[in-house]
């Protein structure tokens, strides 16, 4: 799986503090006249706030420094990068390459060695300030994740007399980070996992309570009415509560619905196939774990369509579980196809599995109709629910060569044409 | 059975479950007492007779499987779980404690009666064993102080020469208080002896085995 991280804000975070932490060694730098590389041997001034050597300053602060010249060899590694490094700025020294190459080739983790050649080499030519991240190899062998700066420090005429740059470790932050999304999206597939089940099980509740009296009062009608005599006063009066409990199972099943068109409000005109593609992300873990192979097509000419976000991803999600189950028992090939393409005025989706089809087809969208050993036998009336309310159809056909497959269409935008 | 043997007492918060499943039980000429919270159940005063209840889960106060782990230490009729929603680790704990059978709204009235009938038959069978051990307690509050020591030693197995001499009385003694002890229990056999005396918790104090060591 990709994580793609949300490091914007981060990045501007930290980009901030290596700015300052920059700023200030030049600050100092300049204090002193500037333009000479800051070695003990070659300074011993001292910063005129602390009278602490800048020298010692510099080596102090909690950032890997370095300074090249101004065609960029290398000159100066501040403690904290030799102790990184494991070695100092003029070990890496050798006959026949630069002493920037020697280190690129060093400590630059391979994948990103063109890309810091690429840039720096840029920098160095206009002198515009140089920012990559990319990793860097410790001295015992770890890559960590940095962000990089450096900035050309000039003379009085503009002449750039030296680069000084900056190290700043984000692997912790980067971590802390994926784990955070990690967490995050984990939570999000939960939520999502949960709402059909969660709403199935108090629909189930609501509607459950007036049918279970009718069925009870039905059956008290039918003795009185089998009586010898018939007790037609006491039939009378079950048959009042059966109409009454109908009408107040009637009455839920109309404020679910009420629910699903008041969602109206919120659809955007979206493509469909980022729903998909988040639909097969959100089940692509359970594929793994039931050893199905997901099989998705998206055609590119797919129109916009009007929907709600997560009652789509509802119906697609359950579509795709309950053919993943329906494949449990099968020995072969265990593929679920999930295809998206254009038919007329519709975007029609199918879901198809090689599981052992499907016996009753319109029964199986009929509430509590469940083949499973276990639910409440809502997941496909509720699906068809939301497919209506979006003016589309949700049926069932046998798929070739085996197994079942679930269509289902969703009205294209006729204003607006991707 | 005839309408007035037993009872079945429904509890449920909703009124027409409450109505519809009287007026069931009504058709089919059994009694019926509803109540529509747990706490209602618990503290009405109940006609003493064999009994079922018909216990929904979700109470206003209390979970009816919670009812059911309370109630269970003392004599309570057998349960029939009816609930709006079934699942599955519910049901199996209910059954695991016990419950007669767990049904999921809507249920048939047959699979209903079917678990009223067998829970009342089995209320029936636990007041008659409850009934007898009442009669054996009392039979051997009864018994004298001495019969009390005689009759771990007799179901222990302990000839009467050698229980005789556990006691430091004479074996023409003690066959007379193990005949008033056997009278007074109610006892045909020796083996019955043994079983009603395991029923009421006495001790087998000696085993003959070790007797012969």
């Amino acid at each position: 799986m990709t994580v793609v991280l949300p490091r914007h804000q981060m990045v501007r975070v930290i980009a901030a503090s290596i700015t300052d932490l920059v700023a200030a060694a030049m600050a100092m730098i300049r204090g002193l006249g500037g333009g000479v590389s800051p070695r003990p041997s070659d300074r011993a001034a001292s910063a005129p706030w602390t009278g602490v050597p800048v020298q010692d300053l510099i080596e102090a602060l909690p950032a890997l420094i370095w300074c090249t010249r101004p065609d960029g060899e290398p000159i100066y590694f501040s403690r904290q990068l030799r102790d990184f490094y494991g070695f100092d700025v003029d070990q890496k020294d050798s006959a026949g390459a630069s002493r920037l190459s020697g280190i690129l080739d060093t400590v630059i983790h391979p994948d990103d060695l063109a890309t810091v050649r690429k840039m720096f080499a840029h920098s160095l030519k206009t002198g515009a300030p140089y920012a990559v991240k990319h990793r860097h190899r410790r001295f015992d062998g770890e890559y960590r994740r940095v962000e990089t700066r450096a900035i050309a420090m000039r003379n009085a005429a503009g002449e750039i007399v030296q680069w000084n740059g900056i190290c700043f470790d984000i692997e912790d932050q980067m971590r802390v980070q994926a784990d955070l999304h990690l967490v995050q999206e984990n939570l999000t597939r939960a939520s999502q996992a949960a709402s059909l089940a969660e709403l199935s099980a108090s629909i189930a509740h609501e509607v459950n309570q007036p049918l279970a009296a009718i069925v009870a009062n039905s059956n008290a009608c039918q003795r009185w009415l089998l009586a010898d005599p018939p007790n037609i006063q006491r039939a009378q009066k079950t048959v009042d509560r059966i109409i009454r409990d109908a009408n107040a199972a009637a009455d839920v099943v109309g404020r679910i619905r009420a629910l699903f068109s008041q969602s109206e409000k919120v659809r955007n005109c979206t493509a469909l196939d980022g729903v998909i593609i988040e639909a097969r992300d959100l089940v692509a873990d359970q594929a793994v774990r039931r050893r199905v192979r997901l099989d998705v097509g998206i055609a590119d000419d797919l129109p916009l369509v009007a929907f709600d976000r997560v009652q789509v991803q509802q119906v697609l999600v359950n579509l795709i579980r309950n053919g993943m189950e329906a494949m449990s028992d099968v020995p072969g090939d265990r593929v679920l196809g999930i295809f998206a393409y254009r038919t007329e005025g519709y975007v029609t989706i199918e879901v198809s599995d090689r599981g052992p089809g499907v016996d009753h087809p319109e029964e199986i969208f009929e509430p509590f109709y469940t083949t499973k050993g276990y639910g409440m036998g809502m997941g496909l009336a509720i699906s068809r629910s939301i497919v209506e309310s979006h003016g589309g159809r949700l049926w069932v056909e046998k798929n070739e060569p085996q197994g079942a497959k679930f269509i289902f269409t969703l009205p294209a935008e006729v204003n607006k044409k991707s | 059975m005839t309408m007035d043997d037993h009872i079945v007492f429904i509890v449920d918060d909703d009124a027409r479950i409450r109505e519809a499943l009287e007026e069931l039980l009504a058709s089919v000429g059994m009694r019926a007492l509803a109540f529509g919270s747990a706490g209602a159940y618990v503290g009405a005063d109940k006609p003493d007779m064999p009994a079922c209840l018909i216990l929904d889960v979700e109470l206003p106060d209390i979970n009816g499987l919670d009812l059911q782990k309370q109630i269970a230490a003392g004599d309570h009729p057998p349960i029939v779980f009816i609930t709006g929603y079934g699942d599955i680790p519910s049901s199996v704990q209910a059954i695991k404690r016990g419950a007669v059978d767990f049904l999921t709204k809507p249920f048939s009235d047959a699979d209903l009666l079917a678990a009223i009938h067998s829970a009342v038959a089995q209320d029936r069978e636990k007041r008659t064993a409850r009934a007898e051990r009442a009669l054996w307690r009392q039979r051997y509050q009864d018994l004298t102080p001495r019969e009390r020591e005689v009759l771990p030693l007799v179901i222990s197995g302990l000839l009467n020469k050698q229980a005789a001499a556990e006691l430091g009385i004479s074996e023409v003694t003690l066959q007379i208080h193990r005949r008033n002890v056997m009278r007074k229990m109610a006892a045909p056999s020796l083996a019955d002896l043994v079983r009603i005396a395991q029923q009421l918790g006495v001790p087998i104090t000696h085993a003959r085995r070790a007797e012969r060591n």
